[in-house]
């Protein structure tokens, strides 16, 4: 039996303890919470878990208070069929005093699936104008690092030798490289996407400004790279590599073996 | 006339569909059978238009007749059922249990929900000593796959040593715990999305997990506050199969909580998959906490679970064949009839 699985059947207390190590350590101190009783300041439980007995998925997330719209961090992990393997499914990690960016709702109220779906452009153009990226409603807390040490830390205790996931963006992708992972796919999309932003070519050229999203300069950079990305700058590019679209890719790193791959080489954020 | 008396030491026991079985098997044996609820649903009570689940399950049952008539003329059992605790001894309808099964001096059927071994062993052998020779079956239920063993070796030996003729313990069962897509809408206050006709179907279980997110439905990997409702096992697959499934199972219909209204695309992806969306305003946690406590009840449409419930109860039944013969009825009602 695979180890969330497994995790999952015992008592709420022990499942309880181990699933803990999923959650960045500073956040109690930053956000006043029991590191036990996961109390925080309002006097409610901040911590919430998912985990039944009978599933293979756990859900961790952490809100300041019961009722506020977005988590200040969320994550979710699940059992792969390949039982030495475990997937990152979702990291939601928000600073809920930072401005929020109604990029997640359309005009008409519904999702949008972080822009992925349908976006919300003026709302998208504001949050890159604040220095977001992609997907997000809110800044992060610079987190994603600690993040993985505390996947590997997980991992480790369970034997569990590698963590897959799917990067949503162009900027994620670049991140988890960053931090030792590698592709199982996407690889060549990456590096052709990287070739394709170099001065003269054909994704630099379509930097002209001709949106918000796609301004010169944009190619130097993750943050800019990924709002082209996201707005579509990919279209029409059918290489036998990219097929006019962004499509994640998939990728793992293996546990205290972090992989050494660049696919933007000399990238600044 | 013999009176047979159907309790439980709490609620989610299985009190309904062990009384649709034993009416249903009375029945089958060729017995006029009268019904009674002691307690309904207190909820209910003066609610125009609303009726008690288990009064509308056995009318349809037994027919109306033997339903509202109660103690009728002509019947060879009377079949009562209790309220979701013979130890809160406290009915609406100021009958007790207590009193009901020792005025009409009635034989049990006791359905225990398992919690803990010294739980049931307590709840079981407090309402033996209560009234004593008149527990004829004792059915623990709904007792996880990793206690299962432990509970068959050491409660029934201990139970048929006591003089209780029948004794049955059955597993916690997913087709058993199953709710109908209606049910889950009515459950959570959950609007039905235009992505579907009907909302058909039946929800075996439900995770947060994307692995049964394939096809069509992979766009949903991405909604981050959604249920994800799982088709029933194949019921022919074996308990312990059932329980542990690693691969995909196929999706019947998908919750999106926090209230957020899906785009264009998702409501397509459904449309395609050909299953319901819901939507809720409760969170993930809270909609998830109420699929997990919310009792669904059982109605006549849940036949394919009365049809389990059967199969897993003769499969586990301790003493004689039948249900009739457990409570002696071949003797004392129908001498005429045949078994």
């Amino acid at each position: 039996m695979a180890w969330i699985r497994r995790i999952n059947q015992l008592p709420e207390k022990e499942k309880e303890g181990i699933y803990r190590v999923l959650i960045p350590p500073e956040l109690f101190p930053r956000f006043k919470i029991h590191p036990l009783t996961f109390v925080g300041p309002s006097g409610h439980r901040s911590v919430r878990m998912y985990c039944p007995k009978d599933d293979a998925v756990a859900l961790v997330e952490v809100k300041a208070s019961p009722e506020d719209l977005d988590p200040i961090y969320s994550i979710q992990i699940s059992d792969l069929t390949d039982h030495t393997m475990c997937e990152w499914e979702f990291l939601i990690v928000n600073d809920p005093a930072s401005p929020r960016f109604g990029i997640d709702m359309d005009a008409q109220g519904r999702d949008t699936l972080f822009g992925r779906a349908s976006r919300n452009l003026e709302e998208e153009r504001r949050a890159m104008e604040a220095g977001l990226l992609p997907g997000q409603v809110r800044a992060g807390l610079r987190l994603t690092r600690t993040v993985v040490a505390c996947l590997e830390h997980f991992a480790k205790a369970f034997n569990i030798q590698s963590i897959f996931l799917e990067a949503l963006f162009y900027h994620n992708a670049i991140v988890y490289e960053k931090l030792g992972f590698s592709y199982f796919e996407g690889f060549r999309m990456m590096k052709r996407i990287d070739e394709l932003f170099r001065p003269g070519a054909e994704l630099w050229r379509r930097l002209d400004g001709s949106s918000p999203f796609r301004q010169p300069g944009y190619d130097r950079s993750v943050r800019g790279r990924s709002w082209a990305i996201h707005d579509g700058i990919l279209e029409g590019i059918d290489d036998g590599v990219i097929n006019g679209e962004w499509v994640s890719p998939r990728m793992y790193r293996m546990v205290g073996r972090p992989a050494e791959v660049c696919t933007f080489p000399g990238s600044t954020y | 006339m013999q009176t047979l008396f159907v309790g439980s030491t709490g609620p989610g026991s299985g009190l309904s569909l062990m009384t649709w079985f034993i009416a249903q098997r009375l029945l089958e044996c060729g017995f006029k059978v009268a019904f009674m609820k002691a307690g309904s649903d207190p909820g209910l009570l003066g609610i125009p238009g609303k009726r008690d689940h288990d009064i509308e399950l056995m009318r349809a049952v037994l027919g109306a007749e033997s339903v509202e008539l109660g103690f009728f003329e002509g019947a060879d059992v009377s079949l009562i059922m209790g309220s979701k605790s013979m130890f809160s001894d406290f009915s609406v309808s100021h009958l007790s249990d207590t009193q009901l099964v020792r005025e009409h001096q009635a034989k049990i059927c006791l359905m225990d929900r398992y919690q803990s071994l010294p739980a049931s062993i307590y709840s079981i052998l407090s309402i033996h000593s209560l009234f004593k020779g008149s527990l004829q079956v004792v059915v623990v239920n709904r007792v996880p796959l990793e206690d299962l063993q432990a509970v068959r070796d050491r409660l029934v030996p201990m139970l048929l040593a006591q003089g209780i003729p029948g004794v049955a313990v059955l597993p916690e069962d997913p087709i058993l715990a199953s709710f109908s897509l209606a049910r889950m809408s009515e459950l959570l206050g959950a609007e039905v999305l235009d992505s579907v006709e009907d909302v058909e179907g039946i929800v075996g279980g439900c995770t947060l997990g994307s692995h049964s997110l394939v096809g069509p439905l992979r766009i949903f990997r991405q909604v981050y506050g959604k249920i994800v409702l799982l088709a029933l096992p194949d019921e022919q697959s074996n308990p312990d199969a059932v329980c542990s499934p690693d691969g995909p199972r196929p999706v019947v219909g998908i919750v999106l909580t926090g209230g957020r209204r899906p785009g264009q695309p998702l409501l397509d992806a459904a449309r395609k998959a050909g299953i319901p969306l819901l939507l809720t305003t409760l969170d993930t946690f809270s909609a998830f906490d109420r699929i997990q406590s919310g009792a669904s009840p059982v109605t006549k449409e849940d036949g394919y679970k009365e049809r389990r419930f059967a199969q897993l109860l003769e499969s586990s039944l301790t003493g004689a064949a039948s249900i009739p013969r457990l409570f002696g009825l071949r003797e004392t009602d129908t001498t005429d009839k045949s078994l």
